[in-house]
C-alpha cells in the first residue's frame, strides 16, 4: 500500500505525483488517506503554491527514512530542555537557504507549508533558521529584516525600556 | 455544479454508509472541504496546535504590516522558544505582536526563573545570621546571571532579591516558595498556601500573621494606635510603572496575601491598607514585568 502513487495538486491545479510513503511525512496527508482509504483522486493543496509544494516534497524524499516526531501528545510541551536552534544538519541547511534573492520569502512559504501540511521536522528547520536570523540582532535591525512596522507609541517604547532595566543589568 | 463520475477506488474501505457520497463523485469536493478546513479536522483527532491553525486566517487579517508565518502566534511562539530568554526579552521592543507573544514564551518554559525581592523595613533586624546565609545560598545557585548578596544592596534600600528556579509547570509552586521564605521570618504563620493558576493569575495566600512576642524585636509587640506606612509603601507610589497596582485582599481575621497581576505589570504581595505592627515584616514578592502571561487577570479581585 505504501508504493501507491498519490496525486498532490498545487494552488495553480498543478498535480504531482508522489509514493504514499513520501507524502504521509504530512500528518495532515497521513491522516487523510487514512480515513479515506484508497482511492486515485488527486488530493488538493490550496494553499500551497508549485513551486514550494517541490520543494517540501524534495525534502520529504531526503527524510523519507527519518523516523516519524512523536506526536504532540507523546512529549512534554514544557520540555526544560530548550530547543536548540544551531544543530541543522548539512543538508538541510543547504535545503532552506534556497536562492539567496528570495531566500526569506522562500523560507516563511516553507514554513507556512509545513505548518498547513503538518510537517513538524521540517517546520522545526524553517523556525530554527528565522531564529538564527534573529539572534543577536536588535529590534530595529529585525524590523528592517522582516519589514514589520513599529506600532509602539513612544510612551509604549520608553515604558518598555524602563521595564526592560533590569534585564539589562543583569 | 460538478457532474457525478463514476468511482473508480477500492468500494471496500468506504464505510458503507458512505457510499452513496462516494458515489457522487464528490470526494474531490470533499478532499477540498478537509484541505480548507484541516485545522478543524485535525482538532478532531486531538492535535493541540489546531486551533491555533483556525486562528491563521484572522491573524492575517489584522496583522497586515507582518509576514505570515511570523504573524501566527503559534509559529512565532515556536521560534521564540529557540531564542534565551533574555534575547527574547529584548524582542518586546519590535512591536505589539512581538511583546505578547515573548510573555507566552516566558511562561511556556519549565525551567522558570523567579526573581523574588523579600522587602522588609530592615533586613538585617529580622533575619538572623544563618537565614541570610540561607537567601544568599539560594542565589547563589540560581542561574540567573547576576546573583546578589544582601550586602550588594544599594544603599539605603531594604530589598534583597533572590531567584528561586521552579521546576514545575506552575509558574510558581506556592508551597514551595512558601516553605523557602516564610521560616525565614520568626512571627509568620503559614496557614495555607495556594497557587490558583488560571492561565495567567497566580494568588499566593497567607494566613493569620501572629503578632511577635520577642521584646528584642523591632516590633515591640504593642499594637499602634495610629496606621503605619512602611517606607515600603512609600517606594511602590514612587514608582507606579515599575511596580504596578496594589490590590486588596483582608477577610475576617485573616491576613490574605495575594500575589495579584495588573494587566503586563509585575506580581507582588500586598499589604492590606490599614497595616498593623504584625504585617511589617511581611516579604514583598515581585515577579519582574514580563514573567506572566497576564491575559486572564482580574477575574478574581477585580
Amino acid at each position: 500500500m505504501s508504493d501507491t502513487l498519490v496525486t498532490l495538486t498545487s494552488q495553480e491545479g498543478k498535480p504531482e505525483q508522489v509514493p504514499r510513503r513520501i507524502a504521509e511525512r504530512s500528518t495532515l496527508l497521513k491522516n487523510m488517506l487514512e480515513d479515506v482509504g484508497e482511492s486515485n483522486q488527486p488530493i488538493p493543496l490550496p494553499n500551497v503554491s508549485h513551486k514550494i509544494l517541490k520543494r517540501v516534497l524534495e525534502y520529504c524524499i531526503h527524510h523519507k527514512d527519518d523516523p516519524q516526531p512523536p506526536s504532540d501528545d507523546d512529549k512534554d510541551s514544557f520540555d526544560s530542555s530548550r530547543k536548540r536552534s544551531d544543530d541543522i544538519d548539512e543538508w538541510d541547511q543547504k535545503f532552506i537557504k534556497g536562492k539567496e534573492e528570495e531566500h526569506n520569502e522562500e523560507l516563511f512559504q516553507i514554513i507556512l507549508a509545513a505548518n498547513y501540511l503538518d510537517i513538524k521536522p521540517l517546520l522545526d528547520l524553517g523556525c530554527k533558521t528565522v531564529a538564527n536570523m534573529i539572534k543577536g540582532k536588535s529590534p530595529e535591525q529585525i524590523r528592517e529584516m522582516f519589514n514589520i512596522e513599529n506600532d509602539f507609541t513612544p510612551e509604549e517604547e520608553d515604558q518598555i525600556r524602563r521595564e526592560n532595566e533590569w534585564a539589562a543589568d543583569a | 455544479m460538478k457532474q457525478p463520475r463514476p468511482h473508480t477506488g477500492d468500494r471496500t474501505t468506504v464505510a458503507q454508509g458512505n457510499e452513496d457520497f462516494v458515489e457522487s463523485g464528490a470526494l474531490s469536493d470533499f478532499f477540498r472541504m478537509l484541505s480548507i478546513q484541516n485545522a478543524a479536522y485535525i482538532s478532531a483527532r486531538g492535535d493541540r496546535n489546531a486551533e491555533e491553525r483556525v486562528k491563521t486566517n484572522a491573524t492575517r487579517k489584522l496583522l497586515p504590516a507582518i509576514p505570515e508565518p511570523l504573524a501566527i502566534p503559534e509559529l512565532l511562539l515556536q521560534i521564540f522558544r529557540l531564542l534565551p530568554n533574555k534575547e527574547v526579552f529584548q524582542l518586546r521592543r519590535v512591536c505589539h505582536h512581538f511583546r505578547d507573544l515573548a510573555y507566552q514564551a516566558y511562561t511556556d518554559r519549565k525551567s522558570t526563573y523567579i526573581r523574588i525581592s523579600l522587602v522588609m523595613l530592615d533586613t538585617r533586624s529580622y533575619l538572623k545570621e544563618g537565614e541570610i546565609a540561607k537567601i544568599e545560598e539560594l542565589m547563589t545557585q540560581s542561574a540567573y546571571p547576576n546573583p546578589k548578596t544582601i550586602t550588594d544592596l544599594p544603599r539605603g534600600c531594604t530589598i534583597t532579591t533572590a531567584i528561586l528556579k521552579c521546576h514545575d509547570h506552575l509558574l510558581i509552586d506556592s508551597t514551595r516558595l512558601a516553605a523557602k521564605f516564610i521560616p525565614l521570618h520568626p512571627h509568620t504563620e503559614l496557614l495555607k498556601s495556594e497557587t490558583i493558576w488560571d492561565s495567567s493569575l497566580v494568588a499566593f495566600q497567607l494566613h493569620r500573621i501572629r503578632p511577635p512576642t520577642d521584646a528584642s524585636s523591632p516590633l515591640t509587640g504593642t499594637t499602634p494606635t495610629t496606621p503605619i506606612t512602611p517606607p515600603i509603601f512609600r517606594r511602590i507610589a514612587s514608582t507606579p510603572s515599575h511596580w504596578g497596582t496594589i490590590r486588596d485582599g483582608i477577610y475576617g481575621p485573616d491576613f490574605i496575601l495575594t500575589f495579584s497581576v495588573s494587566s503586563r505589570r509585575p506580581l507582588f504581595l500586598r499589604h492590606p491598607p490599614t497595616p498593623s505592627h504584625t504585617l511589617l515584616h511581611i516579604s514583598e514578592v515581585v515577579i519582574p514585568y514580563g514573567w506572566i502571561n497576564t491575559t486572564a487577570l482580574g477575574q478574581r479581585n477585580d
